[in-house]
């Protein structure tokens, strides 16, 4: 598999505090990787570190497979756009001014563009407003239009729905969803709303304490997320027999309970479990989010 | 380097705070060409032509602080590094864009001296000295865009570093006045005859001459010469006629591409290490 950015045992120091520890995370290329830890876990120290503002202490990082310890690390990182924390834009000027000092930074011949992203972000209107006179919305929304100057292969967006309204929140996430899909640009988006991450990200890493504890795919979190109805049986060698019997799909857990993964009718499951001598002592539906499955990961606050 | 450099003048150009202190400096120029010029004595332009040597280094501390100061207060100094730009880069495009404003102020007080200055008092009598002072003006506003840079560069508060600067630029013209003080100490007292009455004549027969004892002479004046040409306090009011010193236009210009290099080195090699948030 192709990886945008790969970290191995990337370790990050603060006088005595140890913000990343031995973190290794692989970003494949064209993914949404959603980078999910609670505050202070380690994401926008991770974030910064890539992005060249702050040198790891420890292990190395691989960006377009490029090491941070490489002189071409410069030239790998023109090909990413980022916005970290709050938008990096001047606040006596206007967007358009902004952008432009983006495309001086880039050295692009011309300001070719600007209006798409300008209306791509939605601030095609805004004038001669500066930018001090932005809602923190429209300001958001001009780091990200930043970001894309220079049409970028890697967006980074911390916390990119940070004081949205729920108006704005949705745009963003088409606009994310619109660039990873018409220009196959790989995002790595860090956000606290989990639901609202688990509706367009592709992968995800969950960082506590600075390390990944779990990087896994969209399509392993939702089978990880299966809705399913746990029950707690007598015997779930019977239960496994009555379920095989009736063709639904299920998994054994222990020798009382199980997980079955399909709507069954309770009353006919019942009956003949007692026809076979198997009691159901408990049943309940379960339905796992993205937060619950965070929640469990990490332990409530305490990893294994 | 050269797209960062684009982009910081780009920048100037639309900086208020940049205007303000270029009109200052050409109102200044303006005022004392002014004011010299309708004295009743005969002067000339060569006078105290280069006010703006006085002024440039208070006017770069205000103007670098916040200009540079904006780059880490609004986090834009994040964009030039996530585009590919390497710390030197940044630092070097940041310290050029900083001289080039004061440049163009020093230019605007000196149009503004020229303009109301030559028809006031007549041209240059020793054209050489003043240009070569003029030369020196505009290595010394190099030198503390230089200074004011390397303190704004390592702080990453806008208002902690501007009053940081404008503190240091008031230390720097202070010990330029305290060493110029030292300087111009008069080697005698004269201590008139005290038994003389109201209306008497002193014929000096009983007055005395004592040596000043703050005097400084042999190698120690040679040092505080030194020190006064070298330190940009010193320069300012050398350059602007404040005093009349043992004027050394190379040390001037040597000492002023000594700063430029000394902080430049320093400030760029610490900022490499610095943790950009």
């Amino acid at each position: 598999m192709d990886y945008v950015l790969t970290t191995n045992s990337l370790g990050k120091k603060y006088k005595h505090f140890q913000a990343l520890n031995d973190l290794t995370m692989h970003i494949p290329k064209g993914a949404i990787y959603g980078f999910v830890g609670k505050n202070g876990a380690g994401k926008t120290t991770l974030i910064r570190i890539i992005c060249g503002l702050q040198n790891p202490t420890s292990g190395e990082y691989t960006l377009y497979g490029k090491k941070n310890t490489e002189k071409e690390i410069v030239k790998a990182r023109r090909r990413m756009g980022a916005v970290v924390e709050t938008p990096a834009v001047y606040s006596d000027m206007t967007a358009e001014d902004n952008l432009k000092q983006q495309y001086y930074n880039l050295g692009l011949p011309s300001f070719h563009g600007l209006e798409d992203i300008l209306a791509l972000v939605g601030l095609k209107d805004t004038g001669k407003k500066k930018i001090k006179h932005f809602s923190l919305g429209m300001r958001q929304r001009l780091g990200i239009a930043i970001a894309l100057v220079g049409s970028p292969d890697f967006l980074v967006l911390d916390e990119p729905v940070n004081g949205l309204d729920p108006q704005g929140i949705v745009e963003i996430r088409e606009l994310i969803l619109k660039l990873n899909r018409e220009r196959q640009i790989t995002v790595l988006i860090s956000s606290h709303i989990l639901d609202e991450l688990s509706k367009f990200a592709t992968h995800y890493g969950f960082i506590d304490s600075g390390h990944i504890i779990k990087e896994i795919t969209a399509e392993e979190l939702a089978e990880a997320c299966r809705k399913c109805i746990s029950v707690e049986v007598s015997d779930t060698k019977i239960l496994a027999h009555v379920l095989d019997n009736m063709k639904i799909d299920y998994k054994i857990l222990s020798d009382k309970t199980a997980d079955i993964y399909a709507k069954v009718n309770v009353s006919v499951l019942t009956s003949k479990l007692a026809k076979e001598n198997c009691e159901i002592i408990s049943l309940r539906e379960r339905d796992d989010s993205l937060e619950s499955y965070y929640i469990n990961l990490v332990g409530g606050g305490k990893r294994e | 380097m050269s797209k960062l450099l684009r982009a910081n003048i780009v920048r100037l150009w639309k900086n208020k705070i940049f205007w303000v202190g270029f009109t200052f400096l050409t109102v200044m120029g303006a005022v004392q060409r002014i004011s010299i010029g309708m004295d009743i004595e005969r002067h000339f332009l060569d006078e105290a032509f280069w006010i703006s040597a006085l002024f440039i280094g208070f006017v770069l501390s205000a103007f670098i602080s916040l200009f540079i100061g904006t780059e880490y207060e609004d986090g834009t100094v994040r964009n030039k590094v996530i585009s590919g730009h390497t710390r030197s880069e940044i630092y070097f495009a940041n310290v050029a864009v900083c001289i080039i404003a004061g440049w163009f102020m020093c230019l605007g007080c000196l149009i503004a001296s020229l303009l109301i200055g030559i028809p006031l008092s007549g041209f240059f009598r020793t054209f050489p000295i003043t240009l070569l002072e003029g030369i020196c003006v505009f290595a010394l506003s190099a030198a503390y865009a230089a200074i004011y840079c390397f303190v704004s560069m390592l702080g990453s508060n806008r208002a902690a570093t501007a009053v940081v600067c404008i503190l240091l630029s008031i230390f720097l013209l202070f010990s330029g006045t305290v060493v110029s003080n030292r300087l111009e100490q008069d080697e005698y007292y004269y201590i008139p005859d005290a038994s003389l009455g109201i209306g008497e004549i002193d014929d000096g027969k009983d007055s005395e001459w004592i040596r000043n004892p703050d005097y400084l002479d042999g190698t120690e004046r040679t040092v505080y010469e030194i020190i006064f040409n070298v330190i940009p306090g010193g320069q300012s009011l050398e350059l602007s006629g404040q005093t009349n010193e043992n004027n050394n236009y190379i040390i001037m210009l040597l000492a002023s591409m000594g700063w430029i290099v000394i902080t430049s080195g320093c400030g760029m090699l610490i900022f490499h290490k610095k943790d950009l948030r």
